[in-house]
């Protein structure tokens, strides 16, 4: 653990960082306040600091100030020192955003012991922190493949179509469907299942580019989004992910599976008055098309082709849920 | 092996008390003697030049200043348990900050003499402090 020691006087700052290292702290020293802010703020500084209150340049509390005002990244826990007789206000030196404070000259014992109760802090602190960023990866992904989950998939999709419509670009939608999936459950059991659509998620991601963006719309659904990719080049880029996800064979605990998708395929340059919900609609009747046509193909919803739902109520459709 | 408080105050007591609390300065860094150089080292670097540093203060009348290099005196003083100097550090600092220097000149050579006893009270601590 690093500890900063923040000390003008050269004799306070030597017992001080003695004690310390036979402690097994890994010592930073510095003789003022400014000092002490710049090591502070940057990557990988000491999470521990114990500064004094009355040093040249910086004094302690405006350190502190500084210190959680930039608030990046972890939680730095600092203790001030005091003279005893001459005890600077306390509660100035707390609301500056200190943690606790000691007494000139120092006892060895509760030095050590306060600072004990700071690592426990910053422990507490950390946990809390992984276990926000958990909650938050648990709220945005699936649980099973890892990718988007269908609220943020849907999220994205809307910023996409709004963003490429703001900027003239258009957006291309992938529905892509599990060929009968329900046999590879019925036949090798729900564990095989699953195997396939880990299996399927890491092909997807795979097949895009880095800026594309894959999420698991339903049971064997998987939404695929690629911005930026011209209504003329879909088939290209669509066939090219269907072709390279069914290129090897699937290796699961029931052995080789031969697993291969259909995709529905629409872009938003070709739909421009069209809502999110809309686009899916069409995007879902195109994988239809290519359902009917004999499946492991896609089929691309265009305006000329029929795929689109022109009725008046069409808005009171719900959105596809299939396999959900 | 630290030297019990004893035997080093029987050596170092003056009528207004000890120059060192030799017990508590042991008692602090653990009787460390390789410490204990260090410090008498410090002391004999810094405080000639922090005397110096409150002498001129005192002579140009600067409070702000008085009280800055008193505090910083009375920090390594009391981290060495030098107890008389450390409060006439205090008091010169408390003056500092009232603004009122009529005293400080005379209490200011009243602390250097002292340094220097603390000083003597080191090197002596060092030889006696097995190590």
């Amino acid at each position: 653990m690093k500890v900063l020691i923040a000390e003008d006087d050269s004799v306070s700052r030597l017992i001080l960082s003695r004690l310390l290292e036979k402690e097994g702290y890994e010592v930073v020293t510095t003789t003022s306040g400014l000092e002490a802010w710049d090591i502070l703020k940057q990557d990988g500084a000491p999470r521990l600091a114990v500064l004094d209150w009355m040093m040249p340049g910086m004094e302690g509390p405006a350190v502190c100030q500084h210190v959680r005002k930039s608030a990046h990244g972890a939680y730095t826990y600092i203790v001030l020192l005091t003279s005893k007789d001459a005890m600077p206000d306390l509660i100035e030196g707390f609301e500056s955003g200190a943690d606790d404070y000691l007494t000139k000259p120092l006892n060895p014992e509760e030095l050590k012991v306060r600072l004990r109760a700071g690592i426990r802090i910053l422990k507490l602190e950390d946990d809390l922190v992984a276990a926000r960023e958990e909650m938050q990866f648990k709220a945005t992904h699936d649980a099973l493949t890892g990718l988007w989950n269908r609220a943020t998939i849907l999220d994205m999709l809307q910023r996409d179509v709004s963003r490429a419509r703001r900027e003239s670009n258009s957006v291309t939608i992938l529905l892509c469907d599990i060929d009968h999936f329900k046999s590879v459950n019925d036949t090798h059991g729900h564990a095989v299942g699953d195997e396939v659509l880990r299996e399927a998620a890491r092909r997807f991601v795979n097949a895009v580019r880095d800026y594309d963006v894959v999420g698991r719309y339903g049971g064997e659904e998987f939404l695929i989004l690629l911005p930026g990719c011209p209504s003329k080049k879909n088939p290209c880029r669509a066939e090219q992910i269907r072709h390279f996800f069914s290129a090897r064979p699937f290796q699961t605990s029931a052995g080789a599976l031969n697993v291969t998708i259909s995709v529905g395929a629409v872009a938003t340059v070709d739909w421009q008055s069209a809502g999110v919900e809309e686009l899916i609609r069409n995007a879902d009747t195109a994988l239809y098309r290519a359902k009917n046509a004999g499946r492991n193909r896609v089929e691309i919803a265009s305006p000329d082709s029929g795929t689109q739902l022109e009725t008046p109520d069409a808005h009171l459709i719900d959105l596809p849920t299939r396999g959900e | 092996m630290i030297l019990s408080r004893q035997s080093l105050d029987m050596n170092l007591v003056t009528k207004s008390g000890p120059v060192l609390d030799t017990g508590d300065l042991l008692e602090r860094i653990g009787g460390d003697g390789e410490l204990l150089d260090e410090l008498a080292a410090a002391f004999h670097r810094d405080s000639p030049q922090q005397a110096e540093r409150l002498r001129s203060a005192v002579a140009l009348g600067d409070a702000r200043e008085v009280t800055q290099a008193a505090h910083s005196l009375k920090g390594a003083l009391a981290s060495l348990g030098a107890v008389r100097a450390r409060a006439l550090a205090s008091e010169l600092e408390q003056m500092g900050k009232r603004g009122d220097l009529a005293a400080a000149a005379e209490l200011c050579a009243a602390l250097e003499r002292e340094i220097t006893h603390v000083g003597q009270a080191l090197e002596k601590l060092c030889v006696e402090v097995p190590r």
